[in-house]
This record gives structure tokens, sequence and C-alpha cells, in this order.
């Protein structure tokens, strides 16, 4: 097992904004643009904003969803986070996968990367079964060939071939959730991001899904699991 | 009941027999190859392209849904998308032909509105889903990376092919009306066709960039945009000749738009009726430039983090 660093967080902090985007935004925006840009000072806002208790009231506009986060996770790895609502979670799977970028810090990342944030991403409900298993794969970062080559058994597992060629949107809402959770359960990237979507389906399924997960687990451990390279 | 606890995985996964030995070699030198480095600012004007090649997949699928899914759940179906350019020109022959008396400079009106309205129409469709790439896609970019700008590119293409169509419907008009006599310039500059098209959609793109940069954090723009794109049709020589125009200010602020040239040009080679001028088209690539730098730099610094205000 290589015992390189996969994934490494170095000072990383997100900083949000309270409240409505208002005309009070745009004079901060302007005020920010003044101060960064034509003198070059740093932002003003950066050094405001307090820790995110949604129990307390506050007197600042800005939060700190995450501050000064630092770890280094290590590959073969499999760590979980836990923490309250409003903790951080999600906001630190979400810079890592990308979908928003961090206030200040920086994150590296070794191996090609994929997130799950939520299932079935991408799906359009006028699209039958089939065609939204290739948007979804592409999206998640799937090759066409790849889907293909393993569309039988995404079928198979999300056990909704009978509707497959239906519309999306007739689907009941546990099925699109089955058909979302299939495609990614067959994703193979070298990093995996998963967040709280395990618990989907009814419990046949959930059992059906963790199982899924622990495979990917021990193959993880075995040591034969990810064998694509980065291609570019 | 067990209480159900939600927690948050990250799986790191990666272990390769093969890399690890030559990682563990890297890391005995003390260096660590990153593939992916995150930081808060990007660079302001580039473009990955090989990461863009990477979801070609993506982009083709995304193409095709927007065929699949335009005229689902319809009888006639993919017939629609020659239904809609005829109708709208028996409306304009009528009304712009008939009632207003708007003349076409000798050009059967038919072609004159057909090519007319091909145009613009391809133009203003770009321009309006390219300025709402970042507000419509809103829930696919939250939960998913992928490279923004493939949505614009995406939406380029998708009306690329309608245009298309609408084009083919252009010339089994043009060849009727050729075959019953009816005389037509044809121009070489015909051969410059896709290179004017290519630059329509840029400028479009490059102005939808900038709308949609603009329009994440505060919305007026993209209230506005029908507006806009309502006065532009009306200052562009869509449905009359830039030779009707006789009002010297107005023609000179028509000349100054940078669709007028291309729509000139087009008319001219392919109709035989208004001007081309390449001084005056290299206006126009000028303006296209431009706006593609700015648009480019604004989308790149808003992309990161839209998420957080859209």
């Amino acid at each position: 097992m290589g015992n390189n660093i996969a994934i490494e967080f170095e000072h990383v902090s997100k900083q949000y904004r309270l409240g409505l985007v208002s005309t009070k935004t745009l004079s901060h925006d302007i005020r920010r643009f003044w101060i960064t840009n034509v003198l070059g000072k740093e932002d003003p806002y950066l050094k405001i904003g307090e820790t995110n208790d949604r129990a307390s009231k506050g007197t600042s506009e800005y939060v700190w969803a995450l501050r000064d986060i630092d770890f280094k996770v290590e590959q073969g790895d499999v760590v979980g986070i836990i923490g309250k609502n409003g903790a951080g979670k999600s906001t630190l799977l979400k810079l890592l996968s990308r979908v928003t970028g961090p206030t200040t810090g920086i994150i590296r990342a070794h191996g090609r990367i994929g997130s799950l944030l939520e299932v079935g991403t991408g799906f359009h409900g006028e699209m039958t079964g089939r065609e939204n298993i290739f948007m979804n794969g592409a999206i998640l970062g799937m090759t066409r060939n790849e889907i293909q080559s393993k569309l039988d058994e995404i079928i198979d597992f999300s056990g909704c071939e009978r509707y497959i060629d239906t519309p999306v949107k007739r689907y009941s809402s546990g099925m699109t959730v089955r058909l979302g959770f299939a495609v990614a359960a067959f994703l193979e990237p070298e990093i995996l991001v998963v967040d709280e979507v395990l618990a989907v389906g009814d419990a046949e399924f959930q059992k059906k899904a963790s199982g899924k997960m622990k495979d990917v687990k021990i193959r993880a451990l075995g040591a034969n699991w990810g064998p694509q390279r980065k291609a570019a | 009941m067990q209480p159900q606890i939600l927690c948050t995985y990250v799986c790191v996964t990666y272990t390769y027999e093969e890399a690890s030995c030559k990682e563990a070699k890297r890391v005995s030198e003390g260096k660590q190859n990153w593939d992916l480095i995150i930081t808060p600012k990007d660079k302001l004007l580039a473009i990955d392209w090989r990461e863009i090649w990477r979801y070609r997949d993506m982009f083709e699928l995304f193409v095709q849904r927007a065929f699949r899914v335009a005229y689902k759940q319809t009888i006639l179906g993919p017939l629609w998308f020659i239904i809609t350019p005829v109708l709208s020109v028996i409306v304009y022959v009528t009304v712009f032909g008939g009632i207003a008396g708007i003349p076409t400079d000798g050009v059967p009106p038919i072609l004159f509105y057909l090519l007319g309205i091909s145009i613009w129409g391809y133009f203003a469709s770009c321009l309006s889903s390219t300025s709402n790439s970042f507000v419509t896609n809103a829930d696919i970019f939250g939960k998913v990376y992928f490279p923004r700008i493939i949505m614009p590119l995406v939406a380029v293409t998708t009306n690329m092919l309608s245009l298309a169509i609408q084009l083919g419907i252009f010339v089994c008009f043009y060849i009727y009306y050729a075959a019953t006599g009816t005389e037509l310039e044809l121009h070489w500059q015909v051969v410059l066709f896709p290179l004017l098209i290519v630059l329509l959609a840029l400028m479009a793109v490059g102005f939808g960039m900038i709308l949609s940069s603009m329009t994440t954090k505060y919305r007026d723009l993209q209230i506005m945009l029908n507006k806009i794109i309502s006065l532009w049709v009306n200052v562009t020589p869509v449905i009359y000749p830039l030779s009707m125009v006789t009002n010297e200010k107005l023609y000179l602020a028509m000349s100054l738009n940078p669709v007028t040239p291309v729509m000139e040009a087009v008319k001219y080679s392919l109709l035989g009726q208004g001007q081309f001028s390449w001084l005056w088209l290299g206006y126009s690539a000028a303006f296209t430039l431009v706006l593609l730098v700015i648009g480019l730099m604004l989308f790149n610094k808003v992309q990161k983090s839209f998420m957080d205000t859209v």
C-alpha cells in the first residue's frame, strides 16, 4: 500500500455572506473592488466574520463555514467526516469537488476525483431511464464507452429494468433515486467523495447500496482497484 | 429504532501497485506530483482545452439532450424545426411586406426574410442561452464539477443545428426561385459563409459570457436581456434593407452595430443585396475579440464561486 498523500488541505477557509443579496451587497462589492484592486490592500471583509453558530444571533453578516482547516489523507484511507448540522462537512466536500472555491488556502489532490454530492445530477424528466444513465454518467466524468460497457450492470443494480425506456418523469421518487445511485455505484475514480447519498431508497435498496460501498472499500483495500491513471 | 447517523464520507481509494512503486521513489526524492491544486483564484485568461476535450462525451450528450427534449411528447416531433421558421416567414411576408410595404430591394420577400430571421435567430438564441448558462444550470453546477465553459459551447452547437435546418429550407426556396427564372445574384463571398457564422457565434458567446457572469449575483441584466434583444433586432437590417435607412445619424448608429456588417455580408453574398466590406467586417471581428476577452475574464473570475451567490 502506498503511504502517499492523496489529499492535502492547507489553511483552507471558506467565508459565506448571510442575508439577501441587495444593494448593500453591491456597496460591499464596490468597496471591496476599490480596496483590493485600486488601493492594492487586503480584502476588508475577510477580517470580519464569526464562527458559524446558527443558534445565536451574531453581529456580522459574514460567517466562516470553515476556518483554517489543515489535514492530510493518505492513499488507501477511507475517511468519514462526522459533525452537527452546519458544521461545514458539505462545504468541505464542495471545495474538494470544485463546486465552489475556497476563500483562502490551498487544496492539493493526487488522483482523479469523482464526487457524489447528490444522486441523479442532470436527470431530465423527459428523457428515458436509459438516456439519463448516459447523461448522468457523463456528468460524473465517465466516458460513453465506460457507461456502455457497464450499462447492463447499472440497469440490473437499479432494479428498474421494466421502466428503463420510460421517461424518468413517470418514475416514482424511489426509482429515480435508485437509478441515480446505480450509475454512481459504477463510477471508478481514484478519489471518491460521497456526501450523504447512501440514505436513499427503501430498506432493501439501502442494504444493497451499503453493500456496494463496502465492496468498493474492500476492493480498495485489496489494492487492485482504481486502475485508471489520469490520461492527461 | 436506531438513530440514523448521517455522516459524510471521503473515501480515498487510490491504491495502485505500479503507481505506488513510482510514487515511493518520488516521495523518497522529496517530491509529490499533484494532479489537482485548488487555490482561491484562477488565471483570468486561460481555457483548459485538454480538460474540455476530456469531457467531449458529456458535451455531445448535452447537445443530443437539447434536441431530444425540444419537441418531446409532440406528434409532429422534429417537423416543428421546419414549421416554426416557415410560419414566421409567412407572418413577416404578410405584415412587413404586405401591410407595412417595406421593400426588399428586388429580392423575393420569402428569401429575404428567411435568410434574415435564420441568421438573426441564431445570434439571438446563442446570446440568450449563453447568458443564462449559469442560472439555468445552477442545480448541476452546484453538485458536480466540469469545465463550466462547456455550457456556452453546447448552446452554440445546438443552435447551429437548428440554423442548419432553417438554411436547408432557404436552399429549397432558393432553388425553386432560381428554377422558375427569378434572377438571383450569387457572389463568390458565399464561401466565407461558415466563417461569418462562426464570427456571429463568437460574438454572441463573448457578450453572453459577460452577461452571464454579471447576472450570477445581480439579476437585473437578465431581466433586461429580452428587451436588449428586441431592441437590437430593430437596429440590425433583418426585416428591412440597410439601403432604406436615410437618416444619417441612424445610419451611423446601425453601422456601429457589430451584427450589421455580418448580416449585410451574408445578404450580399447570397442575394446580391446589401454591402460587403472587409474593413467593416474587420471592425466586427475586433469588436468580437474585445467581447471575448472581457467575457472570458469575467467568466473565469465568477465560475469558481458563483454557487455562493447565484
